[in-house]
């Protein structure tokens, strides 16, 4: 992290705060900057000296001619819950994608800048997208179980990279499932097809995959969208549990969802970051009025 | 950065995008081999029509001489044959097929729908060489004994359609060989005019009928005008087929090579023609006189079918917006 | 007659005449399958399925064109589905918007309506000419190239119907892309695809014009692939047509045979593959 970028993004004025119950490192000491770095671009970085997974330095992204991220100037804390929350278009979504370039499956989609990950730069043309992707799990929308077994839902991500043993593999499955907290319900049915189970049973089976392959990062693009209130409140459970072990990023349209499950929150609007900070002062005392707007539900 | 490198680091790179750029090579491939195909067979016709072309010319189409004695061929005598015989399939079909989608999608019951559709496309599937053995044999004498002398003493004696239904009531001939090929496309065009009338928004129909609009003023003004492309791509799609049915239409046309008189009149098809001479040609000028048949096949189906798809492309792209 | 009744008269009028349509549309198909069950069910027997195309005025069989057919038929599915099916799978996962496959996509649309016969005399002039002579093998390249446009557009359509979703949730899993479609989208699609390969050989196995120029026929029995072979649509066609009582219930025979094959194959596909919709 170069301190030239430090210094111009700095939220201005920004109230960088962890929570205890988040923070990884236990830092509980609230940060305040001067109102004279006030001029500076309104995209925020959270303090440098929380320990950052992925950076992100003047990324843009274009669908064909139209532009759908500007510039976007962001880093990802390590081992913390970071939510993307704004009004539809506003390329929240489209920030998820870029991180395992997983828009590279459609022609004409393009990002341009940098996203640094453990000092390297994923848009790297150089990187294998596979192992990139093995290393960044992603959840979606909707369940989308593959069209075999449970078993082999888990499973079929993982001999891809591994050559584990018969009872290795078991030991993973069994091992992801639970932390997904579905084992449970589906450890008498294994074999049976990923399709027959309930929509939130579904989606914490697709978690279970991914964190399966074990990754160190975790995108949740809008995962409890498509379900019910209760399989929605297992399901950020499951976020909060597992923020110990990997760093997720979640997007979500529900702010109440960021509120409860996410240590940082950012807020797009076409775009652009608008405000990006810790949750709590994010909610409770937002810097931008765009920001207060969109959380007063006066647009969006 | 070594760290990283260890942890980015292409584990299994070889292998994975060697096994996507082969498969991607033989998809492509497999891609690329359609497009050669109707290459290679405009090519292949091409070159084998290349010698009676060349001794023929452009009197070859107009040309109603087909002597395999004296070498002179000329295509006309077919080429009307396969107009006259398509034109009264679609006379007849047309209506038809109309009839039976709107059926399908406006008036039957939801529980006899699906079974009409089958019973339908099981019509698409029966192999044309069973209709011409059934045209011959069952459907020929019967319009000879019951259809034709009727047709005959009933309009026989009107100014124009006199004359096209004249000729000896012999059963084989131009109109049984419509007759036939018109059952044959009757499904192809109903699948095609369904599949368009169910993509009428029903917010569309249900709005004139809340009007007072009865079915058949719904069909005419708001489904009809609204899939208009597409009912006509279905009708080229059929006249397409009919063109090139050899089978059927070699039992039941008579195989004279003479330009009818009437629909009764036995006559010839191109592809009828190529189906009885072709393995018994001999001579260089014979076998290329019918491989230029075929190629005036070729270029007249190919004409309609692509319109046929440009006004159905047309349709899926109105629907996409 | 007020306008109300005089329109009420014409839409009565014409929903009439949709219904006469229909049943005008399926007399056919009644009529067609009476006219095959009356002529052939009575002349099938044992020799069919195990003598030879006889003389004319002798006893005989199928067997040689029934063995003919399936080589025939086999050889073109074995040709035309995997090509067809690759290619299909371009369209819907590699090409998808390319300029490439639009036209891929239209060329095998007007392919897939083309007249049989001149797929016939194409393998004739390239084939047939080529070997010197008439072959099995020529007769199921012919038919393959009936296949593959339709296995084309099925195979596409039915890739078409999963998701995308379930593409980008396996490709963010680090799958390599062709393992994402070979084993996940292929078995997503599984049996609407092979819908598709059966819906092909219920078609080319009646398919007559493109065997005349290239398989020809055979009145012997013979598996070289690399001969002329026997086949049931050319020999119903030359039976048919010939002067002799007996060999005309052959071809009746034969047309049952493969008719209520086709129909079955049909039927079969639509109870236990066809997706619900």
């Amino acid at each position: 992290m170069t301190s030239s970028t430090t210094d111009t993004l700095n939220p201005a004025g920004a109230s960088v705060m962890t929570r205890d119950t988040h923070s990884p490192t236990g830092r509980q000491q609230t940060k305040r900057e001067t109102p004279a770095e006030a001029s500076a671009p309104r995209q925020g970085v959270v303090a440098k000296d929380n320990p950052c997974k992925i950076k992100v330095e003047n990324l843009g992204f274009n669908y064909g001619k139209f532009q759908a991220l500007k510039d976007i100037n962001l880093d990802i804390v390590d081992n913390e819950v970071t939510a993307f929350i704004g009004p539809s278009g506003c390329g929240k979504s489209t920030l998820l994608r870029c991180f395992n370039r997983i828009f590279e499956l459609y022609p004409g989609h393009y990002a341009t800048g940098s996203i640094e990950m453990d000092g390297q730069n994923l848009l790297d043309k150089s990187i294998d997208l596979n192992v990139l992707r093995s290393k960044i799990g992603m959840v979606f929308q909707k369940p989308t179980p593959f069209p075999m077994s449970i078993y082999d839902n888990i499973a079929f991500g993982v001999r891809l990279y591994e050559k584990l043993k018969r009872h290795e593999m078991d030991e993973r499955v069994e091992w992801s499932l639970k932390k997904a907290a579905l084992w449970d319900e589906v450890k008498d049915k294994l074999r049976a097809n990923g399709s027959a189970l309930s929509g939130g049973q579904q989606q914490r089976l697709c978690i279970a995959r991914a964190i399966a392959v074990q990754p160190d990062v975790l995108l949740l693009d809008e995962p409890a969208s498509a379900l019910d209130p209760v399989a929605t409140l297992k399901i950020e459970e499951l976020v909060h549990e597992l923020r110990e072990e990997y760093t997720i990023v979640i997007v979500t349209h529900n702010m109440q969802q960021a509120a409860r499950v996410a240590g940082y929150t950012a807020f797009f609007h076409l775009g652009e970051v608008i405000e990006y900070a810790d949750t709590d002062s994010l909610f409770t005392n937002p810097r931008e009025k765009r920001t207060e707007d969109y959380l007063t539900g006066r647009y969006g | 950065m070594g760290d990283a490198d260890a942890t980015l680091a292409p584990r299994k790179k070889t292998v994975s995008a060697i096994g996507d750029r082969v498969f991607h090579g033989v998809t492509a491939t497999s891609a690329l081999i359609v497009l050669a195909l109707i290459g290679g067979i405009a090519a292949a016709l091409v070159v084998g029509a290349w010698p009676a072309l060349t001794k023929f010319g452009p009197a070859f189409v107009t040309s109603m001489d087909w002597n395999p004695v004296t070498d002179e061929y000329g295509a006309a005598v077919a080429i009307f044959g396969t107009l006259a015989s398509s034109a009264l399939a679609m006379v007849i079909a047309v209506p038809v097929s109309f009839g039976i989608a709107l059926f399908v999608t406006e008036l039957a019951p939801v529980w006899m729908r699906q079974p009409i559709s089958t019973a339908v496309e099981l019509l698409a599937a029966i192999p044309s060489i069973i209709y011409g053995m059934w045209g011959l044999f069952v459907f020929a004498p019967f319009l000879s004994t019951y259809v034709q002398p009727w047709l005959s003493s009933a309009l026989g004696d009107w100014p124009v359609v006199g004359y096209l239904f004249s000729g000896p009531p012999i059963g084989i001939g131009i109109f049984t060989a419509g007759m036939v090929l018109a059952i044959m496309i009757i499904p192809f065009i109903t699948a095609v005019m369904r599949d368009t009338f169910e993509v009428v928004p029903g917010v569309l129909k249900e709005s004139s009928y809340a009007l007072g609009a009865t079915t058949w003023e719904v069909a005419r003004s708001v489904i009809l005008p609204y899939t208009k492309t597409g009912v006509i791509g279905g009708i080229m799609l059929g006249l397409g087929r009919a063109l090139g049915e050899t089978m059927a239409v070699t039992f039941v046309i008579g195989n004279a090579h003479s330009i009818p008189g009437g629909l009764f009149y036995p006559g010839n098809s191109i592809a009828a023609t190529l189906a009885n001479e072709f393995t018994e040609a001999t001579g260089e000028i014979y076998t290329s006189a019918l491989i230029a048949l075929g190629l005036v096949l070729f270029v007249i189906t190919l004409i309609v079918l692509i319109l046929a798809r440009l006004l159905l492309l047309r349709l899926s792209a109105q629907e996409g917006q | 007659m007020t306008l109300f009744q005089k329109r009420k008269a014409i839409n009565t009028f014409n929903m009439a005449m949709c219904v006469a349509t229909t049943v005008f549309g399926l007399f056919w198909l009644v009529w067609l399958l009476w006219t095959l069950i009356s002529h052939g069910i009575g002349y099938i027997d044992w020799e069919v399925f195990t003598e030879i195309t006889p003389a004319p005025g002798n006893d005989g069989g199928l067997s040689n064109a029934i063995v003919g057919s399936l080589i025939v038929t086999g050889i073109g599915t074995l040709i035309g589905a995997p090509i067809g099916i690759f290619a299909g799978t371009y369209l819907a996962e590699y090409g998808r918007n390319s300029k490439l496959a639009a036209l891929v996509r239209f060329f095998n649309d007007v392919l897939l309506s083309a007249p049989s016969i001149i797929i016939g005399l194409f393998v004739y002039e390239v084939i047939v000419v080529t070997m010197g002579h008439f072959s099995a093998l020529a007769g199921g390249i012919a038919l393959s190239l009936i296949m593959i446009p339709l296995n084309v557009r099925i195979t596409e359509n039915m890739m078409r119907l999963v998701s995308d979703q379930m593409r980008e949730a396996a490709a963010a899993l680090g799958i390599p892309r062709w393992k994402v479609i070979t084993r996940i989208i292929y078995r997503a699609a599984l049996s609407g695809i092979i819908t598709g390969v059966i819906l092909g050989i219920a078609r080319i196995a009646g398919e007559t014009a493109p065997l005349l120029f290239t398989a020809l026929n055979n009145n012997f029995f013979s598996t070289d692939v690399l001969g002329p072979i026997a086949n049931l649509p050319i020999m119903i066609f030359q039976f048919a047509l010939s002067p002799y009582e007996d060999w005309h219930h052959l071809a009746w025979v034969g047309a049952f045979l493969i008719t209520f094959t086709i129909l079955a194959l049909n039927v079969l596909v639509r109870l236990v593959l066809r997706p619900s919709k």
